[in-house]
């Protein structure tokens, strides 16, 4: 059995949903937004039994079997800001058995011995995005020319040392807060001293072409993003066009680096940021540990949705 | 240099500190953790090549990722007392920017560094407890049945206090002597867990025998005395008396 876990009409999980649907695997279905009827016990044998994961799940009024569950696809939301508990008081029975039954089913994700995407541990990465970076320049893949700092005159030599070379130059979060993507204006350089209270992070702005890929097991689903937007995310917000997105097919070599790259970051479910420079380099941002996958599947017809059902299913690796 | 980073109340680093210099190991600095994150001037570089950077901590000490050939990371928690008078929202965002500076700077260091950070642990060694149950069962560890569930508020372990520490550094077991098979079983724990250095928590009773009580987060290097020491800076590259 496949256990999906989120919020059930969110889009990536609904269509999850439907891609199991389709190939009739079995499944079942936990809607956060139900979690006063849902209860959880989680068990770890002792040593004679090697330390077996047991336990039930009861949803509603179904019990199941812990060992049952083959699969997961664990997309959920902060389970604090859920309606009904978000506004519930810090020691309210709600809050708290709320809180419990999530910390529980994430350690259960953690060491569940089937298919997880993904497993929380591994999630922890995308906390922060240099860390990702070091990673992904293992992995084989540039990364942009990078500055973290709390000194403003190090940051001001670093972006007057760029566009001396032509190349602009991004300011983005440092953590896995989500941040619009900007690019550093000449009226920024005068507030650089607002950077001495947090090391802020700074990139040389990489012109080229935007590709997603998507890697669920060793499967690959790639597309490529059109937009005059610095963050191709809120192109209608910066300049009142959507970005284009088609799909695409990626070379073996660079394929096979993705590959590589959400293996080292421990996520059979990856969404990696590409882009493809004038150059042919392929320079890579981030990793997306939950991504968002929805967006590319309904604009460019990818079948990731399917990829997930069918790794989870055990019909791909 | 040997940079042992800590929090000023961790006293079994501050020992370690004591005990390399007694044993004349050279190079060794000690930095509070509250030293490199209250640091004025913080410049960290990553490109396609590498990482290098500059911070400059008080006293006028510098550290430079590329030129640390160890690190004892001894970090539990990042210190915020200097964002005390921002908004919750603002302090929240500033703690999480300085969090993930402090993997990628822990993680950029060109030496070796003892236990290497990990995205939800900036020490390196805090695992959830039925993670550690289920790993130490597979590991040989005499563990007992680990149970928690949303109708009982507290997990059903037997809460036995520890008796004994034993501590795993690159697959060598240091402190009390224990019968082969702990040994054995603590050496494939620490491999299991993908960390060089665990301590290890045992019971032993006359009528239980042993039991597995758990993995804290911070070892304390006095459990394993000078030998211990020795191997931590062996393990850093460096050398020390004998």
């Amino acid at each position: 059995m496949i256990l999906i876990a989120g919020i059930a009409d969110e889009s990536p999980t609904s269509l999850v949903v439907d891609a199991l649907e389709a190939i009739g695997a079995h499944y079942r279905l936990f809607d956060q937004r139900r979690v006063a009827s849902a209860e959880i016990a989680l068990e770890v044998g002792d040593a004679s039994g090697g330390g077996a994961i047991g336990g039930t799940l009861t949803l509603d009024d179904e019990t199941i079997p812990l060992e049952a569950i083959s699969g997961m696809f664990v997309r959920l939301m902060d389970d604090q800001l859920l309606p009904g508990i978000a506004e519930a008081a810090p020691r309210d029975a709600r809050r708290i058995h709320c809180r419990r039954f999530h910390e529980l089913l994430l350690r259960f994700a953690d060491i569940a011995p089937g298919r997880v995407l993904n497993r929380p541990d591994a999630m922890a990465s995308n906390q922060s995005k240099p860390f990702q970076a070091q990673v992904i320049r293992t992995a084989g893949f540039d990364i942009p020319h990078t500055l973290i700092t709390n000194s403003p005159s190090a940051a001001r030599e670093f972006i007057e040392q760029a566009w001396a070379d032509r190349i602009g130059v991004i300011y983005k979060s440092v953590s896995g807060v989500r941040s619009i993507v900007q690019r550093v204006a000449l009226e920024d350089v005068k507030r650089l001293d607002r950077i001495r209270w947090c090391p802020t992070q700074f990139q040389h702005y990489v012109t080229g072409t935007d590709i997603r890929v998507h890697v669920v097991g060793e499967t690959v689903v790639a597309v490529t993003i059109v937009s005059d937007a610095t963050d191709y995310r809120y192109a209608a917000r910066e300049t009142g066009r959507e970005p284009t997105i088609a799909a695409t097919e990626l070379d073996a070599d660079v394929r096979a680096r993705c590959i590589g790259l959400a293996r080292r970051l421990n996520l059979p479910l990856a969404g990696i940021d590409l882009r493809r420079s004038c150059e042919g380099r392929y320079v890579c941002f981030e990793v997306n540990p939950s991504p968002a996958f929805s967006f590319y599947e309904q604009r460019a017809g990818v079948p990731v949705a399917s990829c997930i059902a069918r790794y989870l299913a055990g019909e791909a690796d | 240099m040997i940079v042992i980073l800590c929090h000023a109340d961790d006293e079994p680093a501050l020992w370690l500190d004591r005990t390399l210099r007694e044993l004349r190991v050279g190079g060794i600095a000690l930095v509070a953790v509250e030293q490199l994150v209250f640091s004025r001037h913080i410049v960290h570089r990553l490109t396609s090549t590498g990482d290098s950077g500059v911070i400059e901590i008080a006293g006028g000490s510098v550290l430079r990722p590329e030129a640390i050939t160890g690190l004892v990371n001894r970090v539990r928690y990042v210190p915020t007392a200097h964002f005390a008078m921002a908004g919750a929202v603002d302090r929240a965002y500033a703690t999480a920017e300085l969090s993930a500076f402090l993997l990628a700077w822990l993680n950029g260091i060109a030496g070796r560094v003892i236990n290497p950070p990990l995205p939800a642990a900036l020490g390196g060694t805090t695992f959830a407890t039925p993670t550690v149950a289920h790993l130490a069962a597979m590991a040989g560890l005499p563990t007992l049945v680990w149970r928690a569930s949303t109708t009982h508020n507290r997990p059903d372990t037997v809460g036995a206090a520890p008796t004994h520490a034993a501590i795993v550094l690159d697959g060598r077991v240091f402190g009390p002597i224990l019968p082969r098979s702990l040994q054995d079983g603590c050496r494939r724990l620490a491999t299991l867990l993908g960390t060089p250095l665990i301590q290890v928590l045992l019971h032993h009773s006359r009528e239980n025998g042993w039991r597995f009580v758990g993995v804290p987060a911070d070892v304390d290097f006095r459990a394993g005395g000078r030998p211990l020491a020795r191997a931590v800076a062996r393990a850093l590259g460096a050398d020390a008396a004998p």
